[in-house]
């Protein structure tokens, strides 16, 4: 039902129609989540470790030292009606296993996406990292004339991943996002599927204070693209980061403030047609640290 | 180690290769060095929109002024340390800050206890620096200016040094044949190049030349009227500079290179290329006298630079002839306000062959002066510029949607504030200028050594649709017409270990105006990624991948017609390239290089590019280089550039795939022959063999048959 009112011109459709080929695709698509992450040009599949990265690729949430939570809000492209939100909570259970759970929220009330993860990563083999995503996503239309609804419709699917430590320096990452290949709809009229995404990439850490991540990206509906990211750490408390894009073109810098337990990231994303999207993220990290039995 | 600021420096090493070989029979080169070198020429020949040549002769000079002469790293300023090849602005400081804590370097061998300094630089550096003791003790002012030379010894110490060269083509083109009528356009001149060169220096203090050139088809005539006194075109100055608080000051010809040449450059420098991090700064060299047989880029005149302790005041004043077509020659042009007939726009060829390029030739004068005043202490420079310029006829462009921001008129004036900071191990540059019109240009960069195998530069360029600077150069995406662009740039450079080093940038420009047959604002991006192995010294093998992306209008209508839409034009790049030292007379190069370009969905244009080099030293006399190419490119797009050894002094591209579909092979031959330490004497053959032609060129520059050969002898007498 949701596909046949799709097509209809109504706000929402057009929404959809700007939207597409952009910053984020169709809908229940992959979102770019963490100010680290856009800070880094969205290269974040070899990122491991992190509490930010059980939105990217599952695998990186293993090696978690503690008890995390975060959000994460953004405008795109600066217009209220793309507003983003995403938060989490991810421990760690024991040194070999750790799991997190996730939600975020996309849109305004004539589009909107809300979807709910759960993460469970793994380091039992060494120098390997994986993790696996579940995730329920619902998609809700209404028209700007609120007389009218188009309903709602939802989905179920999976990401996984993998983080290999090639060399002490040298990290590879690959993640499947929507791996199941589901459809938002049912309906066999017109299947409007969630894009499957595969990517591969590199982390270096090239010191203690300079990281770099490339990754390539391959969505089903959309030529494969290329992210790349720079992190320097200038002292304890700020980092700075700056990454590019294609598909779409981008600029991205962002920085990072730490400050005790809590780290604070701001990221700007430059798109050459639609302009500057900024994003924030704020991290707490609590509890106990766990032994290190993941540093291999 | 590698951030390497003055980008030009690149070049040095190359220069070494070609000139001091032949001066100094028995030194041996580090073979890796000319490899940086000429991968960046030919990176500043891919990246310049225009296939102009660009003149090289004040990186030859400067190169040979700092061979014979090596910069003495305990009196040297920052601002000549910048300019060695590998050296750059962080590592200038640590060296600095080096020696003002431990005190004056005792040995060269000391630098590799200065943070930065590994033992690749050293070798870069060490033909061109020596440590000396100082004989000033103390920081004072007369070590910020030491008194120049005396009389007495400039001379007894005073270098001379006379080049002349002579290059044809042997094919005859049509031009040079009887014309068909009198009126019909055809070349007056003979098909002979002839250059001639005096010069005498005293070190870097005392410099007196005079250049002559005829280029092939011009006439040798005797002519003022056209500016023609012999020789088609003569250039020639007196300079001394470094004489106390006296930097420097020239009568004749000369060129400047200010802040980041945003208002004021002699049109020299890199583009983006396999070599990240260097490129995207210009340095700041203020007031040279030039030599050079470019005709457009110099002024003629005089031009002043002095100290007063950390302050440098410039001034200068120009007034030359320009080339252009005057569209009405009538003197009581109704107007009144211009003293000759109107032009459209200034012409660059430097040809001065038939009737018609004869009457452009020097047909209007430009008058250009200005001042500048910039502070100079180690680790920040900061000066501010302003100059007029005037033409005594007005610019008057034909009228097109792309050109109404263009500058129309006669008179334009130009300021600009210019940055320079070194902080830690982060350089940030940048300049900032405004043009008659008010329209702005700004160029703002960043490079960073973030640890010792990471290097990182961040640049940004905005240029007003209306800001108009004729003498601008600096890093961009259109770095000759610094004009509607806003652009950000990024380059990255690791050296994973001694062997390995990857390069990678990537560039988005935007373009908020039209451009020439592109009727829409329009945008686009390029990337490069290139991995260098170097096993071990003397071999070096390295991949490159790049691609650029822009966009210009569907198709090309007739004049007049309302185009409807853009497309986006590809154009992609695959290179491998190897060279190896085979033993200490034999050197090998290859290369292969593969490029794809296409517009919108039209199938791909395709260009494909392989030669194999051999130079080889024969005794202590002779050196002989050879080239052999094949080449097959289905059209001018999918071009492919080359750099190719040639006689020193000239640095050569080769482009392959001039027009339509080419396909064939060029070889060259060049001996060097050095009879003693005096002379050097050069001859090359080079050949281009097309496949299945009758006739090459079109017009006056028509060839028959499918050959072109050129013939160069050059002779260098220095005493």
């Amino acid at each position: 039902m949701i596909a046949k009112l799709l097509r209809q011109i109504s706000f929402a459709s057009l929404l959809f129609l700007i939207f597409f080929p952009l910053q984020s695709r169709a809908g229940g698509d992959e979102q770019l989540t963490g100010a680290r992450r856009i800070g880094l040009g969205n290269a974040y599949t070899a990122v491991s470790g992190d509490f930010w990265s059980m939105f990217a690729n599952p695998a990186g949430l293993a090696g978690l030292d503690r008890m995390y939570a975060g959000v994460n809000v953004e405008r795109r492209f600066g217009l209220a009606e793309l507003n983003y939100g995403s938060g989490g909570f991810a421990m760690p259970f024991n040194e070999l296993h750790y799991g997190g759970i996730d939600f975020s929220g996309f849109g305004s009330k004539n589009y909107s996406e809300a979807r709910l993860g759960l993460t469970y990563a793994t380091s039992v083999i060494d120098r390997v990292r994986m993790g696996v995503k579940f995730n329920m996503t619902n998609i809700a239309i209404s028209s700007q004339n609120s007389a009218v609804n188009y309903g709602s419709a939802f989905a179920f699917y999976v990401n996984a991943g993998v983080n290999v430590k090639l060399t002490q320096d040298l990290n590879l990452g690959f993640s499947v996002f929507n791996a199941n290949a589901a459809n938002i709809s049912k309906e066999l009229a017109y299947k409007e599927r969630i894009p499957t995404v595969l990517s591969l990439g590199l982390g270096y850490q090239a010191s203690d204070k300079v990281l770099l991540v490339a990754d390539v990206e391959k969505n089903v509906a959309y030529p494969l693209a290329f992210h790349g990211g720079v992190e320097y750490k200038i002292n304890d408390f700020i980092t700075a980061r700056m990454g590019v894009g294609t598909q779409p073109i981008v600029f991205n810098a962002g920085l990072g403030v730490n400050w005790r337990d809590l780290q604070i990231d701001f990221a700007g994303s430059y798109h050459q047609q639609l302009g500057f999207t900024p994003s924030i993220s704020g991290t707490y990290r609590f509890g106990k640290s766990i032994t290190e039995g993941d540093k291999k | 180690m590698n951030l390497r600021i003055f980008i030009l420096l690149f070049l040095l090493a190359l220069g070494a290769e070609i000139s001091f070989s032949q001066v100094n029979p028995g030194d041996t080169i580090d073979p890796n060095i000319p490899m940086d070198t000429d991968l960046n020429i030919e990176d500043a020949m891919t990246d310049s929109e225009t296939d102009e040549s660009v003149d090289w002769t004040y990186l030859t000079d400067f190169l040979e002024d700092l061979k014979s002469h090596p910069l003495n790293l305990n009196t040297a300023s920052r601002e000549e340390l910048v300019q060695l090849p590998g050296m750059n602005e962080v590592l200038a400081g640590n060296l600095l800050a080096y020696i003002a804590e431990y005190g004056k370097l005792t040995t060269e061998f000391e630098l590799q206890a200065v943070p930065g300094f590994t033992e690749n630089l050293f070798k870069k550096l060490s033909p061109f620096v020596v440590v000396k003791e100082s004989r000033d003790k103390d920081i004072n002012a007369d070590v910020l200016h030491p008194a120049g030379p005396g009389l007495q010894e400039v001379k007894e110490g005073i270098q001379h040094e006379f080049i002349t060269r002579y290059i044809r083509q042997l094919e005859p083109q049509a031009g040079y044949e009887d014309p068909a009528s009198p009126t019909a356009s055809h070349y007056l001149g003979s098909p002979d190049k002839v250059y001639a060169r005096w010069r005498s220096r005293y070190n870097r203090n005392v410099s007196l030349s005079l250049t002559m050139e005829k280029d092939q088809g011009e006439p040798f005539k005797w002519d003022p009227k056209s500016s023609t006194y012999g020789f088609d075109f003569v250039s020639g100055h007196a300079a001394i500079r470094d004489y106390g608080n006296l930097k420097a000051l020239v009568i004749g010809d000369y060129n400047m290179r200010v802040g980041q040449g945003l208002i004021l450059s002699n049109g020299l420098g890199f583009g983006k290329g396999g070599e990240a991090i260097g490129p995207i700064k210009r340095p700041n060299i203020g007031v040279f006298p030039t030599s050079s047989v470019n005709e457009n880029q110099y002024l003629r005149g005089a031009a002043a630079t002095y100290a007063i302790k950390k302050f440098y005041l410039t001034g200068f004043f120009s007034h030359t002839g320009r080339d252009a077509n005057v569209i009405d020659a009538d003197p009581l042009d109704s107007t009144g306000i211009a003293e000759i007939g109107n032009i459209s726009s200034l012409q660059t060829s430097g040809l001065h062959r038939t009737e018609a390029e004869i009457a452009d030739k020097q047909s209007i004068k430009e008058t250009a002066y200005g001042g500048r005043v910039e502070y100079k202490s180690n680790r920040v420079s900061i000066g501010a510029t302003h100059f007029f310029q005037k033409f005594n006829s007005n610019l008057v462009p034909a009228n097109r949607i792309d050109n109404i921001f263009d500058f129309r008129g006669n008179l334009n004036y130009l300021s600009s504030v210019d940055f320079d900071f070194t902080f830690r191990n982060f350089n940030w540059f940048g300049e900032v200028g405004r043009s008659k019109s008010g329209g702005f240009g700004l160029t703002s960069g960043l490079m960073a050594a973030l640890s010792p195998k990471v290097d990182l530069a961040l640049s940004f360029r905005h240029f007003d649709k209306d800001f108009h600077s004729f003498k601008g150069y600096v890093f961009a995406e259109r770095p000759t017409a610094l004009q509607n662009e806003t652009g950000m740039y990024t380059g990255l450079k690791i050296k994973f270990n001694p062997k390995f080093e990857f390069n990678a940038f990537f560039d988005q420009y935007w373009f908020p105006w039209n451009k020439y047959l592109v009727n829409y604002p329009s945008h686009g991006f390029e990337y490069l990624a290139q991995i260098t192995y170097r096993p071990k010294k003397g071999t070096e093998f390295y991949v490159r991948a790049r691609s650029d992306n822009k966009q210009r209008n569907a198709s090309e209508f007739p004049d007049g017609q309302q185009l409807e839409y853009l497309i986006n034009t590809q154009k992609n790049a695959f290179r491998l390239h190897f060279q190896t030292a085979l033993n200490r007379n034999l050197t090998f190069r290859s290369r292969f290089e593969q490029s794809w370009y296409r517009a919108g969905d039209e199938p791909y244009d395709k260009g494909m590019l392989l030669y194999a080099d051999l130079v080889a030293k024969i005794g202590y006399k002779f050196k002989l280089t050879t080239r052999y190419a094949i080449f097959d490119i289905t059209d001018y797009n999918a071009r492919i550039y080359a750099y190719e050894n040639d006689l020193l002094g000239v640095f050569a591209f080769t482009v392959y795939g001039t027009s339509g579909h080419t396909r064939g092979t060029r070889y060259h031959g060049m001996l060097q022959y050095s009879p003693n330490r005096n002379v050097d004497l050069w001859l090359k053959v080079a050949q281009w063999r097309y496949d299945k032609v009758r006739s090459l060129g079109s017009s006056l520059t028509e060839v028959q048959g499918n050959t072109r050969t050129n013939v160069s002898l050059q002779m260098r007498w220095s005493f």
